[in-house]
């Protein structure tokens, strides 16, 4: 998938991505890459940037926590209540964007 | 370990203090979960490092989309909320709003476990490591800590307390559309200009609520530059940002006014060139252990005059660590005496003088008069030696 592409669904694809629990980067990489069988290849100078603007938005909350392996400490982000509300409303705003596309194209339901 | 550090300095270059070295710490472990994974693979160190930071790719293009985020555009002024605040200037209430301190529980913790080790420099943490095998040495560096951090460390004031007292000074606050929890656009009665006051990077959250440190407050309304910024009175002092006024801190959690005014000096770029002589000394805010017995410097000056004393001691020890410095404190005329940081000490006039007496490995003092009439643009005054008299 594109950059471009992936830009206007990247902050959807992020919220979505720590619905069910606190991630850190690493994770969110994998996880993503794991639920789209490869199709999204984030890459660190992409996520970082938009983390760290989700964060200042107060979307998510980071913090750093030390690994049980040990080492240094790796910044976990968790979806805060303001968060939880941007997802549900993007989530709609998209469901309701894919339809529309799906109205135009056809194909599938 | 090299290569790793130079990757992290490019990729955050454009960015700069506290949100930098977030940054920094984020992507090193970043990168230490790759090289992590690697090694699982069967990479030798060697090899895993250099992999993953070809993942990584470009440290300028993480450089790029961070400083982006953290560089905010400009608003641009806006004549409408102007004229509302002249208004609003007129209406100014006659009674002082109070914003009210809390104990900040990071700093009053004072827990020496492996995330405190692991978030603290290699050398601190080296001698963190020593003291807490011997016996009793937690306790011990437990102590020691609480002893000596700072009040003004301890203090946190809530960010909607913070908005609502400017506003009921006759402040206009904005904030910004979408919501960036701690931007505000203050906008002072009499004064056109909107101003911005960034403390977003500086919140912490205690139970939902967003709280800024007092210090970090205070450094903060010093680089605004719209308006004088003092304050008035030791203890819980009222802040005066132009004609407006609030006081900070309550008998409860009450705070210092000579812990804001280190806290301001405590920033190096802002101390050194005020010392006005070609030695530069490495200085730090020095703390009281409580209960340390300490001399008197004589001087005269009414109750309530400010002054910086700057010591040697740390240097002078029997057994100086290896990153001790000078360090000043704030201290309060009263009676026409200041407390001196310790028990011994000579007098000196000049900063060479304190050089050359650490030289000679003797404990001396060097004062100065602080003038914080502007805490935008705090002034010193050396005091000759030979007007101040050591207990007297």
């Amino acid at each position: 998938m594109d950059a471009q592409q992936l830009k206007g669904h990247l902050d959807l694809l992020l919220l979505a991505s720590l619905e069910a629990a606190p991630r850190y980067g690493g994770q969110i990489i994998a996880d993503v890459q794991a639920a789209t069988d490869g199709y999204f290849n984030l890459r660190e100078g992409t996520l970082y940037p938009a983390l760290h603007r989700l964060e200042k938005a107060g979307w998510i909350h980071g913090e750093f926590q030390v690994l049980p392996r040990g080492g240094s400490p790796v910044k976990v982000y968790t979806l805060t209540p303001a968060g939880h509300q941007e997802l549900k409303a993007q989530r709609t705003a998209f469901e309701r964007f894919s339809g529309a596309v799906r109205g135009i194209i056809g194909g599938g339901t | 370990m090299n290569e790793i550090e130079r990757y992290l300095r490019r990729a955050t270059r454009g960015l700069s203090g506290q949100v930098r070295r977030d940054a920094q710490q984020e992507l090193r472990g970043a990168i230490e979960d790759k090289v992590w994974r690697f090694t699982l693979l069967g990479m030798n160190p060697e090899e895993a490092t250099r992999a993953a930071l070809r993942d990584l790719g470009r440290p300028q293009a993480i450089a790029s989309g961070l400083t982006r985020v953290h560089t905010l555009p400009r608003m641009a002024l806006a004549a409408v909320l102007a004229a509302t605040a002249t208004l609003l200037g007129v209406q100014a209430l006659a009674q002082v709003p109070t914003v009210r301190a809390m104990a900040d529980p990071e700093y009053q913790s004072c827990v020496y476990d492996e995330t405190a080790l692991q978030r603290a420099s290699n050398e601190d943490a080296a001698r963190w490591r020593l003291q807490l095998s011997q016996p009793g040495g937690r306790a011990r560096l437990e102590a020691a800590c609480r002893a000596t951090t700072p009040s003004l460390g301890n203090t946190l004031l809530r960010l909607s307390d913070l908005t609502s007292a400017l506003t009921r000074a006759g402040v206009w606050v904005r904030t910004p559309e979408r919501r960036l929890e701690g931007f505000l656009y203050l906008t002072f009665p009499g004064s056109p200009a909107e101003q911005t006051l960034d403390l977003s990077e500086y919140l912490r959250e205690l139970a939902g609520e967003s709280y800024v440190q007092t210090w970090s407050l205070i450094n903060h309304l010093r680089r605004t530059p719209g308006v004088p910024v003092r304050l008035t009175g030791q203890v819980n002092p009222v802040l005066h940002l132009g004609e407006t006024a609030i006081q900070l801190g309550t008998p409860a959690t009450p705070i210092l006014a000579t812990d804001l005014y280190a806290g301001a000096l405590s920033d190096l770029l802002h101390l050194q060139p005020l010392l006005a002589s070609g030695v530069p000394l490495r200085t730090e805010w020095g703390f009281d252990v409580p209960g340390q017995v300490r001399s008197q410097v004589g001087i005269d000056a009414p109750d309530g005059t400010l002054f910086v004393v700057i010591s040697n001691a740390a240097l002078t020890a029997l057994n100086p660590s290896t990153n001790a410095a000078y360090t000043f404190r704030i201290r309060v005329a009263r009676g026409g005496r200041i407390a001196a940081p310790s028990l011994e000490g000579t007098l000196v006039d000049s900063t060479s003088g304190l050089v050359q007496a650490t030289v000679r490995r003797r404990p001396a003092l060097l004062v100065y008069r602080l003038d914080a009439g502007d805490l935008r643009t705090l002034k010193l005054t050396l005091v000759p030696a030979s007007s101040l008299k050591l207990n007297p």
